[in-house]
C-alpha cells in the first residue's frame, strides 16, 4: 500500500475510514494504526474534519475516544490541492483534445523552462515531474482510460466539462443543427444547443426542411432526472433497494447490484439490468447466481434507496458480455444459458443487404458476420433474447431462411402459423 | 441539497461554473466583479465551512488565477513560508474573509460547455468518440440500437446535410455521387426537402422529378456541388402533401388505400402503444378506436415498407383492406408454411 505522508490525505482517509464504520465508533487507538501518527495528530484531524463542514461526533468508547459520524449526515469529503490539480488535467482530456501525452510533453517542457506566463489548464504551481506523478495517479486511480494510446476520462469521481474554444463551439452547433426532428436523442441534444448558443449566439434551430415520418420517441428525454436518482443512491458503488411495479403489476421490492443501465431505442424504453440479492448474509456483493438477472423498467421504479454492501457488478466482464451479445432488452430474465448461436439466409434484396450488413457493423462485438452466397448471403451471430431476434427477423418474413437453430426455426414457425391463421380467419 | 455535493470534484466543478458565467457576462458588459465566500456558499447551498476549506485549497493550487480582495488589498493564497500560509488558513477557516470578494483572473480563451453526464454520452455518441468498450464506463448509461440503421460517418453526413439545406433554401441545384444500385453514378437533382425516418434511423432529400417527386438515402450519396437556380413547379405543395403516405421512400410507387385493424388488446396495451407511436407522423391518415380494436386508414405510396411494418407486429396488426394487398400476404405466408413442412 502506498504511504501516506500529506496531512490532506489522511484527513481524507480518516474521513473514509469513518464513513466505511456507518456511525460506530472508530477509536484513538485504531485511528492511529490506520493513519499511522500519534494521539495529537488524530485530534488536529478530527478538528480539521469540523472546520471543513463534516459533523463528526466523539464519543467514549471505554477508556478511549471514539469518533463517529451519523449516516444522516451530509459528508463532505475534503478537497485537497492534488485534487484540484487532477480536476484541472482532467478537464483538458475532453474529447476532441490531443493525447495527454502530447499534452504532457508540452506541459513538462514549459515546466522546465519555468515558463509561467504559458500555463496549460491553469496549472501553474506544479513541477513536469508532479504533473507525470498524478496523471500516472489518475490512471491507477481508474480516472483514465489508455485506449489506442489516447486517454479517455472515466467520469467515475472527476466530472469532466467540456472546454472548447469558440470555432470547436461553432462546429458543434452546426451538427447540432442537422440532427432531426425526430431523433431518438433530439431533446438531449435541443438543451446542449441551447448550452452552446448561449456562449456564441447563434440563431435558433431551423427544422423547416426536414419533413419526419416514424416512430415517436419520448423515453430518453426524462434521462436527465433518472440518472441523477440514481446517482443519488451511488448505484456504481452500491446496492440499492428498489420498489417497482412488476409486470403482473404488483408492487415488487428487490435489493440489486447494478450491472447496466440501457436505453433499448426500438422498445423506447431505459431499463436497469442488474443482479438480484438477497436481504441477509448474502448482501455482500459476491458474484451471483446467474438466474437471478433482473431487468427492470426504469418508469416502473416507484422507490430507490440505497442498500449496504458494495456493488462489483457495474459494468463488469459479465454484463459488458451480456450487453455485447443482447438484441434488445426483454421484458423477461435473459441469462446467458439463452444464448444461440444463429445462422440465417436472406433473399439478394438491396434493402435488406443494407439493413443487415449495418446490423452486423452494430454487433461485430458479439461476433456478427455476414457472407455473399450465389442467390444471398448469410448472416452468423452469438445472440442472447432469441424473441428478439425474431421480432426483428418478422419483417422480412418471405425473404429469410434458418439455417441451424431448432429454436429459432420454431419460433419463425409459430410466428407464421398464427398470422396465416389471422388472417384464414378474417377471411372466412 | 444535492449529494453530489458531497464529492469535492463536483463542488470544484460549481464553482468554475459559477465563475466561468461571471466571466462571460462581465465580458458582455453585465457589471460583475466576484463573488463573497459568503455568497458562494448561498449560490451553492453548502455550509460557509466547506466553502472556507474549499477555496483556501483552490487559491494555494491556482497559482493567482484565483484572488481574495478585501479593503483593496488582494490576497492570491500563495506563500512561500509554511507559517504565513498556516495563518492565511486560520484567518479563512476563522471566517475573517468571508466578505471578501472572490474573482478569477484566468485569461484561458476557452468556454466551458455545462454538460451533464447524460449530454455529454449522446455528444460523444454524435462525434464517435465511442469505438472500445474499455470507453463505456465513460457513460452512465448503454444504449442498444439492433434496429436502426448505423451511420458509418455521422460528420460527413452532416456537412452533405448542412449543404443540401443550403440548396434546398436557395432552390440551387445540387451535383451528387449516387451509389444506389451499385454503380456510382454523378446526378444533379433538384432537392426540396430533407427526409427523415426516425424508426430506422434512415435520413435521405427529397427532389423534384418531372411529374412528381422521389428520394435518395444520404448514406447512398456524396454532396459535390451546387448546380444552378431552379424554379419550384407551381403544384410544389400538392406534390410535398404526399411525403407523410410515403413508406420507404418509394415516392413512384402506385398509391393504394389501406385499412389496417390493431388489436388493443395484445401485449398489455404494448401493441396500441408502439402502433401510435409509430404512426404519430403519418398525418395524413386516420386512426380510430372500434372497442378491442384500433382503426388505420390512410393511403400509403411503398407497399415493401409497409408490408414490412405489417410483418413486424404478427397477427396484433392485421391488413383488411386492399384485398389484392390481403392476398399477397397470405401468398407469401403459405409459402413460408410451405416451406417449413
Amino acid at each position: 500500500m502506498k504511504k501516506m505522508t500529506c496531512g490532506k490525505e489522511k484527513l481524507a482517509h480518516m474521513i473514509s475510514i469513518l464513513k466505511g464504520a456507518h456511525g460506530k465508533p472508530v477509536t484513538t487507538g485504531d485511528l492511529m494504526r490506520e493513519l499511522d501518527c500519534n494521539r495529537n495528530s488524530v485530534n488536529n484531524y478530527y478538528k480539521r474534519c469540523l472546520e471543513s463542514g463534516n459533523n463528526i461526533k466523539k464519543v467514549n468508547v471505554g477508556h478511549e475516544t471514539g469518533y463517529y459520524i451519523e449516516e444522516s449526515e451530509m459528508v463532505y469529503d475534503p478537497l485537497t490541492t492534488d485534487m484540484v490539480y487532477k480536476y484541472m488535467i482532467m478537464q483538458n482530456v475532453v474529447p476532441g483534445a490531443d493525447s495527454i501525452k502530447e499534452l504532457m510533453g508540452i506541459d513538462i517542457q514549459q515546466k522546465d523552462e519555468r515558463d509561467r506566463n504559458n500555463d496549460i489548464g491553469g496549472i501553474r504551481q506544479i513541477s513536469g515531474s508532479k504533473y507525470y506523478d498524478l496523471v500516472k495517479e489518475l490512471i491507477e486511480e481508474g480516472e483514465l482510460i489508455v485506449y489506442d494510446e489516447k486517454y479517455y476520462p472515466a467520469r467515475k469521481n472527476i466530472p469532466v466539462s467540456w472546454r472548447v474554444d469558440y470555432t470547436t463551439a461553432e462546429e458543434y452547433l452546426n451538427i447540432l443543427t442537422m440532427m432531426p426532428p425526430g431523433h431518438h436523442s433530439q431533446k438531449i441534444m435541443d438543451s446542449v444547443y441551447k448550452k452552446i448558443n448561449e456562449i456564441i449566439e447563434s440563431d435558433d434551430k431551423d427544422f423547416s426542411s426536414y419533413v419526419v415520418v416514424g416512430r415517436t420517441y419520448t423515453s430518453l428525454n426524462r434521462i436527465n432526472e433518472l440518472i441523477p436518482l440514481l446517482k443519488s443512491v451511488d448505484y456504481i458503488k452500491h446496492l440499492i433497494k428498489i420498489k417497482y411495479i412488476s409486470n403482473t403489476g404488483k408492487t415488487s421490492e428487490c435489493i440489486i447490484a447494478v450491472g447496466l443501465v440501457v436505453y433499448s431505442v426500438e422498445k423506447d424504453k431505459i431499463y436497469i439490468i442488474g443482479e438480484r440479492r438477497g436481504s441477509g448474509s448474502d448482501v455482500r456483493g459476491k458474484s451471483s447466481n446467474k438466474e437471478l438477472t433482473v431487468f427492470i423498467d426504469i418508469e416502473k421504479i416507484r422507490e430507490v434507496k440505497p442498500e449496504k454492501g458494495i456493488n462489483r457488478s457495474y459494468q463488469n466482464k459479465r454484463f459488458n458480455e451480456l450487453y455485447d451479445r443482447m438484441f434488445s432488452i426483454s421484458n423477461s430474465r435473459i441469462v446467458e444459458e439463452n444464448e444461440e448461436r444463429v445462422k440465417v439466409k436472406f433473399a439478394d434484396d438491396e434493402f435488406i443487404k443494407d439493413r443487415i450488413k449495418n446490423l452486423c457493423e452494430y454487433r461485430k462485438k458479439s461476433g456478427a458476420v455476414v457472407e455473399s452466397v450465389e442467390d444471398g448471403f448469410i448472416y452468423s451471430d452469438m445472440i442472447v433474447g432469441l424473441d428478439d431476434f425474431i421480432k426483428f427477423l418478422r419483417q422480412f418474413t418471405g425473404s429469410y431462411e434458418v439455417l441451424n437453430s431448432d429454436r429459432l426455426e420454431s419460433k419463425k414457425k409459430e410466428y407464421v402459423k398464427n398470422l396465416l391463421d389471422a388472417y384464414k380467419e378474417e377471411t372466412e | 441539497m444535492n449529494n453530489e455535493m458531497k464529492n469535492p470534484y463536483y463542488r470544484l466543478r460549481q464553482y468554475y461554473y459559477i465563475f466561468e458565467e461571471l466571466k462571460l457576462s462581465s465580458a458582455k458588459g453585465c457589471e460583475s466583479k466576484g463573488l463573497k465566500l459568503s455568497e458562494l456558499a448561498e449560490h451553492t447551498e453548502l455550509p460557509i465551512e466547506v466553502i472556507r476549506a474549499d477555496i483556501a485549497c483552490i487559491l494555494e493550487a491556482s497559482g493567482g488565477d484565483f484572488c481574495l480582495y478585501i479593503g483593496g488589498k488582494s490576497i492570491s493564497g500563495q506563500y512561500k513560508h509554511e507559517d504565513e500560509r498556516k495563518q492565511f488558513r486560520s484567518d479563512i477557516f476563522a471566517g475573517i474573509y468571508d466578505d471578501a470578494d472572490l474573482e478569477w483572473t484566468s485569461n484561458d480563451s476557452k468556454v466551458m460547455l455545462p454538460l451533464t453526464d447524460e449530454e455529454s454520452t449522446i455528444m460523444e455518441e454524435v462525434l464517435h468518440f465511442h469505438n472500445h468498450p474499455k470507453t463505456r464506463i465513460m457513460q452512465p448509461f448503454l444504449k442498444k440500437d439492433s434496429y436502426h440503421f448505423y451511420v458509418q460517418d455521422e460528420m460527413a453526413m452532416n456537412e452533405d446535410l448542412y449543404r443540401l439545406q443550403t440548396c434546398i433554401k436557395n432552390k440551387i441545384e445540387a451535383k451528387v455521387w449516387d451509389s444506389t444500385s451499385g454503380a456510382k453514378k454523378q446526378k444533379k437533382i433538384k432537392p426540396i426537402s430533407l427526409f427523415y425516418d426516425a424508426t430506422i434511423n434512415l435520413y435521405a432529400v427529397v427532389y423534384l422529378t418531372e411529374n412528381g417527386l422521389s428520394a435518395v438515402r444520404m448514406d447512398k450519396i456524396r454532396f459535390i456541388d451546387e448546380g444552378k437556380c431552379f424554379e419550384t413547379p407551381d403544384d410544389i405543395d400538392k406534390r410535398k402533401k404526399i411525403i407523410p403516405n410515403v413508406w420507404g421512400l418509394d415516392f413512384d410507387a402506385k398509391p393504394f388505400n389501406v385499412r389496417v385493424r390493431i388489436n388493443r388488446t395484445h401485449g398489455r396495451g404494448n401493441v396500441e402503444k408502439s402502433v401510435r407511436k409509430d404512426l404519430e407522423s403519418r398525418v395524413n391518415g386516420k386512426l380510430t378506436e372500434e372497442g378491442d380494436f384500433l382503426i388505420y386508414e390512410d393511403k400509403v405510396y411503398g407497399k415493401e415498407a409497409f408490408i414490412r411494418w405489417l410483418f413486424s407486429y404478427g397477427k396484433s396488426v392485421i391488413l383488411e383492406k386492399p384485398v389484392s394487398l390481403r392476398k399477397e400476404i397470405i401468398s407469401i405466408l403459405q409459402k413460408e408454411a410451405k416451406k417449413m413442412v
